[in-house]
């Protein structure tokens, strides 16, 4: 289990210091899908990378079974917006690359394990294309291979249907629920779209902005927005939408 | 985005025929100025025939000459290489030693390397020496300063997703930020051979006894301008030559830019 415990976290900005996140608290199970949802600025890719271990908070902590985390742990892969891919290796190259790191498997196995994760993804044809040949979408599936490849059991992913079209980002939602059902792995995914929340995620955590809380948690009923223009998953946007519009309303009182 | 460098097919023998054109036009002028108008002194200015006679006559001299050169430039390019690009990785990766070594190198870099050879001559036993030095020296700034900029202006997503697999450091660097960097060292690898070759040039002319240079500079003093001729194309046939293999490289080692990719 994941714990985030009253986390603040500050940058500075134009010399003064500006905090991004306030005395934060969170919790994922294990196989748990939670999306952060907020506003830009709410400090939700901030937080997620607190919770790899890539920043650290000010104050407060997190910690993955108890144990407090100060840098990325095993068993943790992180999916980028930019994709952060290594263009100098071939789609299989940048698979094979992280488990070389890890000390996984022997060297043919571990080609043999890309070439799985890679098929799964839809990509067993380009294994030797160079980055700069493939699509948005192909690149960020060749990320997620990557990450799957490791065998994580939690993945972080910030934003990373965020720079694609709709038709894609919709396709690649699917292969990551399809994923995500098949593999024992939690997901922590960042996210500004209420309804790819809403679709992806068991729970939503509604952020706040200046500077970045929960305001609300939200369970979703997975059985009942399968399908995206049924009632239930209006329903379920319509109380973010209400939640957000409250975010706004708070701060007007605050103003006054 | 993606964006090609090749010719079609027609447009490279297209190209090959306007060389050659320039090429002779310019073979044509000599020839029409120094025989057949004779408007240029003969001693000055030899015949394209005379520099040709004069350059197979000398090959053997110029090829050992070469040998030399290379011997020398080749030590101090490879000793370049090979302190410049990790030095240069790892104080562009620690901070607080790029603060401290950053103006430094600046100050360093701006000297022209050709005013150390007096004193390189001076302090160092053998000319060889002291013509390594020179050149190593030459090639040094550029290939450390490229790469010294290129590891602190590093994408930092890339450095975030190796630092996730855990990576250790040796690693990272040599795996990670050596590769993603190589476009802009190889750029400081090429300003430095062109550097290696004027600085070779340069340290012949002033103490070599063999070598293109010391050919150049041997036969001028001696009024053999056919000679002296002679030595200028050969080091410019040398350089273009040095230069190609060194583009074929690039070439390879980039191949996985879109620009590249086509070969």
């Amino acid at each position: 289990m994941l714990e985030v415990k009253h986390v603040s976290k500050s940058f500075s900005k134009d010399g003064q210091p500006q905090l991004v996140l306030s005395d934060l608290n969170l919790e994922v199970g294990a196989r748990e899908f939670v999306c952060l949802l907020g506003p830009s600025g709410c400090g939700k890719s901030t937080l997620l990378r607190i919770m790899a271990g890539l920043d650290i908070a000010e104050s407060g902590g997190v910690y993955l079974d108890d144990k407090l985390v100060k840098e990325p742990q095993p068993k943790c892969a992180f999916v980028f917006q930019d994709y952060a891919l290594f263009p100098w290796k071939t789609v299989l190259e940048n698979v094979v690359y992280g488990m070389d790191v890890q000390d996984m498997y022997d060297k043919k196995t571990r080609v043999e394990k890309a070439k799985e994760y890679l098929k799964l993804m839809h990509l067993e044809k380009y294994e030797n294309s160079y980055i700069h040949e493939l699509s948005g979408g192909m690149r960020q599936r060749t990320a997620i291979a990557r990450s799957l490849a490791l065998e994580p059991e939690i993945l972080f992913m910030d934003e990373p249907f965020g720079a694609l079209d709709n038709f894609t980002r919709m396709e690649l939602q699917e292969l990551l629920l399809d994923i995500y059902s098949k593999n024992k792995l939690s997901v922590v995914f960042v996210t500004h779209d209420i309804s790819e929340a809403i679709y992806l995620g068991d729970r939503v955590v509604v952020m706040n902005a200046h500077p970045g809380t929960v305001h609300s948690i939200l369970d979703i009923n997975k059985g009942l927005v399968r399908d995206r223009t049924s009632e239930d998953f209006h329903l379920y946007e319509d109380k973010i939408m209400q939640a957000f519009q409250l975010v706004r309303k708070q701060e007007v009182e605050y103003y006054i | 985005m993606i964006y090609k460098f090749n010719f079609t097919k027609s447009a490279k023998t297209q190209q090959v025929v306007d060389v050659t054109a320039i090429f002779l036009g310019i073979l044509v002028v000599w020839e029409v100025l120094t025989v057949q108008l004779e408007v240029l002194d003969a001693f000055l200015f030899p015949s394209p025939q005379q520099v040709l006679e004069l350059f197979i006559g000398d090959l053997p001299t110029i090829f050992r000459g070469l040998g030399s050169s290379l011997v020398l430039l080749s030590a101090a390019y490879a000793l370049a290489l090979a302190t410049a690009i990790p030095l240069g990785l790892f104080v562009g990766w620690r901070r607080r030693l790029f603060n401290a070594v950053h103006p430094i190198s600046k100050i360093m870099s701006a000297v022209p390397p050709i005013v150390y050879i007096p004193y390189a001559i001076a302090i160092l036993p053998t000319f060889q020496l002291a013509s390594v030095l020179v050149i190593f020296v030459g090639a040094f700034w550029p290939i450390f300063v490229s790469t010294l900029n290129a590891t602190v202006q590093i994408d930092k997503t890339l450095i975030d997703s190796a630092r996730m697999l855990r990576i250790k450091e040796r690693r990272l660097l040599f795996e990670i930020i050596l590769p993603a960097i190589m476009p802009q060292v190889l750029t400081g690898c090429s300003v430095g051979l062109i550097f290696s070759f004027i600085l070779l040039a340069s340290a012949e002319m002033i103490g070599a006894t063999s070598g293109i240079g010391w050919y150049v500079k041997y036969y001028s003093d001696f009024g053999d301008y056919g000679k002296v001729i002679v030595g200028i194309l050969f080091i410019g046939l040398v350089v273009t030559a040095v230069m190609a293999v060194f583009d074929r490289i690039q070439r390879h080692l980039l191949r996985w830019q879109a620009k590249y990719s086509a070969d």
